[in-house]
């Protein structure tokens, strides 16, 4: 024995004396080390591990033998004797230390991996490593992975796809940062929910792709706060509400009666102390800036089911002192918390066959963004985004470069659909084509009113761009960016933020920030990034406080197609007589079915008008025929463009209000001598179109391969007489069909297929 | 089918054929009138913003130029035919005859829809246009202006690659433009003004003192707020406007019966010229149905909406003391009701005389930039309340004297005019 033992060999010593189990795992640390660096005799030790070399009598249908201790100490030995032998002494003491280091953070493995550990024990070990000193923190890459892998699942979702993309981005001190503004039962085990895992999944997946792109640099997300899925059950508990759930299964009509005096019910119920002190915590970081409370369900923004609108998002301004502060961000999350047993939600899950599932409901609480403006504070824009485009409003605009809805102010207008205002719509890949070209169209439909927060009510409001401009003026965020000031018929944006608002109308028009900010490059790029690492369109949420350099990313969920539908299929072998039209162009992703009225206006018929009085009679005829048939349950058909107020020729002049009833809108671009005529697309009402969730579909009835039975739309009996007997002198150009009647029992359906670009409509019985 | 279909040059031709006949035109007059002098049809390659060439056909009708410079706007239409600029250069003509400025008739435009082009591709066109008829056009040959989905942008555009091609600065090649860069003062004033001058000179030669009629307008655009504004300052008493309700999508009449007050009523109007209902109700305004302007017991009935609106049906409801009619839109008088106020022997100033207010300050706009001096807003107006108050007069010493319905004389006297100068120049 040597005089002076290397340092390595007094650590070995020593744990053989005080952790057996401890150095049995350094040893099998050294004999892979050993392996790795080629060194030949490790292997035969390694020979002496593997059963399947001994003398045993041995199958594979048998355990293995179990070797005894006292032989795994005996290896482990030989293995630090050759390591000795092989390798330098600093070496080995240097790994050894390592390792031993490493043990250090077993904690962390340990109760990532257990399941259900409450949520302070973990919050407890992922802080713990966080502190430690840098250098300590050198995981190796398989723990590493496994405990990103394990906290992922732990907070956010089993999902193996969800994991498996977002383990290459998340470290230990994301969740370090995550959980230190956490706020749940500390002894639950409650996840974070979908909202939350969508947007820090988006959020890991940007940051990492920032240093390749420069529109990303100022990329950021808002302050938040999270309250664990289960800070729910606790509220319920905690106010003797346990029966609530059962609820779900009770009758909609029920459920539809009773939710109002529930959610009152909710509003004056507490939450626990426990919360009430983590919410307290949160309220003194964010200060008194305006808060958004954001429901982040489990069951939200997965794939197939983004719940959209269905769960409450609430904004509280967060002014006065700190109890009223805490009382209305109680309130807020008491809210969110009935909206789980809202009939809609509770409709859309039975939809869905999701019932079953235990809903849970965790809740981000978010900064928004903004800045405050005189009494109000808003964002200078916000809005959504989408990597699909289901609304092409020019046969120029590719469906995959996404639309983005923008609008000023706070971007609730963007997300709902408000029916008589009216978002930007930008395709991000041909940002110059607007939907309105003349300024009087443009103006027309622009934003009329904006969202915001009043400071001094408290309260979240509405007013007219307009009023706003008028009241705050220039101090207005990005005030240049967003309005163009219409004057005289004119409409111009401003050469530099001396904006004259003098004689002139500000209106919403985001010119000049669309032509030259860097917002478009912005929005594209992320879409494009999100798309790519997700494997799915994503639908993102954003807004930028009025530095137009920097954006927020404020959600980022899988994008639901229109009406929920994901895709459609044509159903095949449909009996020739059954189909009466097909489409192969500009086609979007919908089903309408159970078609009870056919209004076709005669491509012939409406041209051989003589008088432009008759022309526009037409299109008053269709609007009566909209107050009079069943809603939804009719569609309308006819040449040229629709709702075009310039040349009547082009088609029936018809406004919104006329249209509003139908279930789709069908142009026939049907040839006329030598030319088809172009049409409308985003022309006019198309915005209306859009808001009002109406089916628009062009047709081509010339077109080789194209089914059109003209006959059927021609020749059926036409019903205009007996809806409206004054309109008899129109039979010729206005043909109601009652499909049911000319079929026997047959309604009609139109399948459109947006991904294959084929539509067809087809006659269906029960 | 083509031949059962609305053909607006077929109409104007076949109105100018009753007109002529009227006037006794020779052959070769009615021959020379009935078309355009020129036709200039060419293609405008763009490079879109994909990188992609698209060529958009252009084109530009010159249908008389025996009195002055051709006149007439540019649409960008997708389903422009050729019939109807040549019959909209037609009554370009007829128009700028009629209130006697120099110049003649034209009209043009582009096959394209704007709604499928970037502004910066709408440019690329504009400029295209320029370069292809760049010689054809000028201020001394045919200047255009605004039209159906053109606006001032399209304008300046123009006006700027015309320039660059003379290397000069020449204003005066395009109207229409904003102020600042060659636009005049009064152009939103100058149709409502020049509705209400007719009106003023219509009531002086019927010896009725303004000051004591009342009057219903109907409508509150552009035309309509000043026309009211400007009858005031005179003393008249306007009872009503109408306008179109966005929300109900039906219009509605605004009554007061001691007068309608424009700049009250502007304040509560939305920026599409709709009037809060219940405001107007509180600051004493009666709300009745879009049509009941047309009953009001007055004495002018100024139409100033919509083409066909004064129709058989209409006309029937018209007060009994209504002496005076002033058509301040395009149309607003179909064919049946222009019988009934000939047999009532209702003056009427027909809409090409009333509302020519506009055209003329185009064409004042023009004279501005040809001398680079720009006149005040008074100076503007001043003119124009000279220039159609000559026009009016003229027409109406024409109906006296050959007992003609204003109508027909309007047009007789724009069309001897053009015939006038073809024949001093010797073209026929």
């Amino acid at each position: 024995m040597p005089q002076n033992k290397p340092e390595w060999q007094v650590i070995v010593d020593l744990l053989r004396d005080t952790n057996p189990a401890l150095l049995n795992r350094i040893g099998r640390k050294m004999m892979n080390y050993l392996f790795k660096r080629n060194v030949r005799q490790v292997e035969s030790l390694m020979k002496r591990l593997d059963a399947s070399s001994t003398d045993w009598e041995y199958s594979e249908n048998q355990p293995i033998p179990k070797l005894n201790l006292s032989l795994l100490e005996e290896i482990v030995d030989e293995a630090f004797r050759i390591a000795a032998r092989e390798i330098r002494d600093d070496e080995i003491t240097a790994m050894v230390t390592q390792w031993l280091k490493q043990e250090q953070f077993r904690f962390l493995t340990m109760a990532a991996e257990k399941r259900d550990v409450p949520l302070a024990e973990i919050t407890e070990s992922v802080h713990r490593f966080a502190r430690m000193p840098e250098i300590a923190r050198k995981l190796s890459p398989e723990e590493r992975t496994l405990v990103r892998a394990a906290l992922i699942r732990r907070f956010f979702s089993d999902d193996l796809h969800y994991i498996n993309v977002i383990k290459n981005y998340a470290t230990v001190e994301d969740f370090s940062a995550m959980l230190s503004r956490t706020v749940g039962p500390p002894q639950g085990n409650g996840k974070l929910g979908g909202k939350a895992a969508g947007l820090f999944r988006a959020e890991k997946i940007l940051m990492a792709a920032k240093k390749d792109y420069v529109s990303l640099r100022n990329l950021a997300v808002p302050k938040t706060w999270f309250i664990t899925s289960d800070g729910i059950l606790d509220f319920l508990h905690f106010n003797a509400l346990e029966e609530m759930p059962s609820i779900k299964y009770r009758d909609p009509a029920e459920i539809r009666q009773e939710f109002p005096f529930l959610e009152q019910v909710f509003k004056n119920s507490s939450l626990s102390p426990e919360m009430i002190a983590g919410l307290s915590l949160a309220l003194d970081d964010f200060g008194d800036r305006p808060l958004i409370v954001r429901s982040s369900s489990l069951l939200e923004d997965t794939l197939g089911a983004a719940f959209a609108g269905k769960y409450k998002s609430l904004f509280v301004a967060n002014q006065g002192t700190k109890r009223e502060r805490l009382e209305a961000l109680a309130d807020a999350i008491a809210e969110v918390y009935a909206s789980v047993f809202g009939p809609d939600p509770i409709e859309y899950r039975r939809e869905r066959g999701l019932l079953d599932f235990n809903e849970e409901m965790g809740i981000l609480i978010q900064e928004v963004v903004g800045r405050r403006c005189g009494k109000y504070f808003l964002p200078a824009y916000a809005g959504v985004a989408f990597s699909f485009n289901e609304f092409r409003w020019s046969p120029r605009i590719k469906r995959t470069d996404g639309i983005i809805r923008l609008v000023a102010g706070m971007g609730t207008r963007a997300v709902d659909r408000v029916g008589d205002d009216y978002p930007v719509l930008v395709s991000p890949g041909q940002p110059g084509l607007r939907v309105n070209a003349s300024p009087d169209e443009v103006l027309r439909y622009s934003q009329h009113n904006v969202d915001v927060i009043n400071l001094e009510t408290r309260r979240f409001e509405t007013m007219t761009a307009e009023q706003l401009v008028a009241e705050v003026g220039p101090e207005l965020p990005a005030l240049s960016q967003i309005v163009s000031i219409y004057r005289d018929g004119e409409l111009r944006s401003p050469t530099s933020n001396l904006i004259d608002l003098a004689g002139g109308v500000p209106v919403v028009t985001f010119a000049k920030l669309l032509a030259h900010g860097p917002f478009i490059p912005q929005i594209r790029d992320m879409l494009k990034i999100l798309q790519q690492a997700l494997g799915w369109p994503v639908d993102i949420e954003f807004a930028c406080d009025g530095d137009i350099h920097k954006l927020y990313l404020l959600q980022c969920r899988p994008q639901s197609q229109a009406g929920g539908r994901a895709s459609v299929e044509i159903p095949a072998n449909t009996a020739e007589a059954d189909r009466l039209f097909s489409a192969n162009r500009f086609i979007t992703n919908a089903v309408v079915r159970g078609i009870e009225y056919v209004v076709y206006v005669d491509p012939d018929g409406y041209d051989a008008l003589p008088t432009m009085d008759d022309l526009a009679q037409v299109g008053r005829i269709v609007g009566e025929l909209n107050s009079k048939l069943p809603r939804q349950k009719f569609i309308l058909m006819g040449p040229g463009r629709w709702g075009s107020r310039g040349d009547i020729k082009l088609g029936v002049r018809v406004g919104y209000s006329d249209i509003n009833n139908t279930a789709m809108l069908i142009e026939v671009a049907k040839k006329k001598k030598d030319y088809v005529p172009e049409l409308s697309f985003g022309t006019h009402f198309f915005q209306d179109l859009v808001e009002a969730d109406i089916k628009y579909l062009p047709l081509y009835p010339d077109e080789p391969g194209v089914v059109f039975r003209e006959e059927f739309f021609s020749q059926t009996p036409n019903q205009l007489r007996r809806i409206l007997p004054g309109a008899r002198n129109f039979e010729n150009v206005v043909r109601v069909i009652h499909v049911p009647k000319a079929v026997e029992d047959a309604t009609m359906a139109v399948y459109m297929d947006g991904e294959r670009e084929q539509a067809l409509a087809v006659l269906e019985r029960e | 089918m083509a031949d059962k279909s609305f053909n607006a040059f077929k109409m104007a031709q076949q109105q100018f054929d009753g007109v002529a006949e009227k006037l006794g035109l020779d052959q070769a007059t009615r021959d020379l009138l009935r078309n355009p002098l020129r036709e200039y049809h060419f293609s405008i390659p763009v490079r879109m913003d994909d990188g992609a060439v698209k060529v958009f056909q252009g084109y530009r009708v010159q249908h008389n130029d025996a009195r002055g410079p051709a006149k007439g706007g540019i649409r960008f239409h997708p389903q422009e035919t050729v019939d109807t600029v040549k019959a909209l250069a037609t009554w370009m003509t007829w128009k700028c005859s009629v209130v006697d400025i120099p110049l003649g008739g034209g009209k043009g435009g582009v096959i394209c829809d704007p709604h499928h082009l970037s502004e910066r591709e709408q440019e690329g066109i504009c400029r295209g246009w320029i370069r292809q008829i760049a010689y054809n056009i000028g201020p001394v040959q045919d200047v255009p202006a605004p039209d159906v989905m053109t606006s001032g942008q399209h304008m300046i555009w123009m006006m700027d690659e015309y320039e660059r091609i003379h290397n000069g600065k020449f204003p005066g090649v395009i109207t229409g433009k904003p102020l600042g860069v060659g636009g005049s003062l009064g152009r939103t004033e100058a149709t409502g003004y020049g509705v209400v001058y007719c009106m003023r000179e219509a009531l002086r030669e019927m010896g009725i003192d303004i000051k004591k009629t009342t009057a219903a307008f109907q409508g509150f655009g552009n035309v309509s707020q000043y026309a009211v504004k400007l009858y005031r300052e005179y003393g008249g008493t306007p009872v009503c406007v109408s306008c179109w309700d966005q929300t109900d999508q039906k219009s509605y009449t605004f009554v007061k019966k001691s007068g309608v007050d424009p700049d009250e009523l502007l304040k509560i109007t939305d920026r599409f010229g709709g009037i809060d209902k219940a405001k107007a109700k509180a600051a004493g305004y009666e709300v009745l149905p879009g049509d009941a302007w047309i009953e009001q017991d007055v004495e002018v009935l100024v139409p100033a909406a919509l083409e066909n609106q004064v129709t058989g049906e209409t006309a029937a409801k018209m007060g009994k003391n209504v002496k005076l009619i002033v058509e301040g839109a395009n149309g607003p008088t179909t064919p049946e009701a222009d019988k009934i106020i000939k047999e009532r022997g209702i003056f009427m100033v027909p809409d090409f005389l009333a509302n020519a207010g506009g055209v003329t300050c185009s064409y004042f706009e023009q004279v501005q930039c040809n001398m680079n001096y720009f006149w005040t807003k008074d100076e503007v107006l001043a003119k124009l309340d000279t220039k159609m108050t000559d026009a009016f007069l003229k027409v109406s010493a024409l109906a006296r004297e050959k007992k003609l319905y204003m109508r027909d004389a309007a047009y007789m006297i724009a069309i001897q005019r053009v015939a006038d100068a073809c024949k001093l120049r010797g073209w026929v």
